[in-house]
């Protein structure tokens, strides 16, 4: 993938993260919203919410580390590293939300 | 450019003197990024493994995990202004049109609202770290 289309995604879960994050935010911390909850939306945007935060993260820090450490093949290392971890994550986390939602 | 080359490496983000304030705001935003990154991954694995054990939602425990959350709301707060600010940079919004360079040297790539953007961030954070220092007197019940 080249780079640019990499911090394009960047940027996109980003503006993800602010819708979803603030769903995740208000739903859990406003009564007045707590219906959110049981509606069938929310665990999606949560689910698009793990895959958009760890995303960026792993993007973030991949941009950290590369610079801290330059050059093609260390940059390979930590890029393989940081999408093991993500997919771990991710899966992890996603099979929370099928726990607690999904009836598993 | 090889590893050897970037001699600085994680100290060249402390040196600030002589820099502009945009250094100041790089620096910000990777710390803000990897407090935000270590509270995430953890926040993961926590409510997980707390469901997993004992079947109940994750709370955040006590005062110092209360405060804990209210110094992440700060960050957070700033690295979307701050992230936004950078998005409208890397795609040439506020990044002025380059000029001859004729002295006095100016940086003319921080003409066009990118410094005017600096100072909107830095205002609008601190506009919502006051809202955000009430609401956690409320969460920390003060």
């Amino acid at each position: 993938m080249k780079e640019s289309t990499k911090m394009l995604l960047h940027y996109v879960t980003g503006f993800l993260i602010l819708v979803t994050g603030a769903i995740h935010l208000i739903a859990n911390n406003l009564e007045r919203f707590l219906w959110i909850k049981s509606t069938l939306w929310y665990p999606i945007s949560l689910g698009i919410f793990l895959g958009a935060v760890l995303y960026h993260a792993m993007n973030g820090l991949r941009v950290v580390l590369v610079e801290l450490f330059p050059g093609s093949s260390s940059g390979k290392v930590i890029s393989t590293i940081l999408v093991i971890v993500g997919v771990i994550f991710f899966v992890s986390g996603f099979y929370f939300l099928l726990v607690l939602f999904g009836g598993w | 450019m090889s590893r050897r080359e970037n001699k600085q490496g994680i100290l060249g983000w402390l040196k600030l003197r002589g820099y502009s304030i945009e250094k100041l705001m790089y620096v910000a935003q990777r710390i803000s990024g990897v407090g935000i990154i270590i509270f995430l991954l953890s926040h993961i694995l926590n409510v997980g493994l707390v469901y997993a054990v004992t079947g109940e939602l994750w709370e955040p425990p006590g005062l110092i995990g209360k405060a804990v959350l209210v110094m992440l709301g700060i960050i957070v707060v700033f690295h979307t202004f701050n992230g936004i600010r950078l998005v409208l940079a890397e795609y040439g919004f506020i990044v002025g049109k380059p000029k001859r360079a004729v002295y006095p040297y100016k940086m003319t790539s921080l003409s066009g609202g990118q410094r005017l953007a600096v100072y909107l961030v830095l205002i609008a954070f601190i506009i919502i770290l006051y809202f955000w220092i009430m609401v956690a007197f409320d969460l920390l019940g003060w």
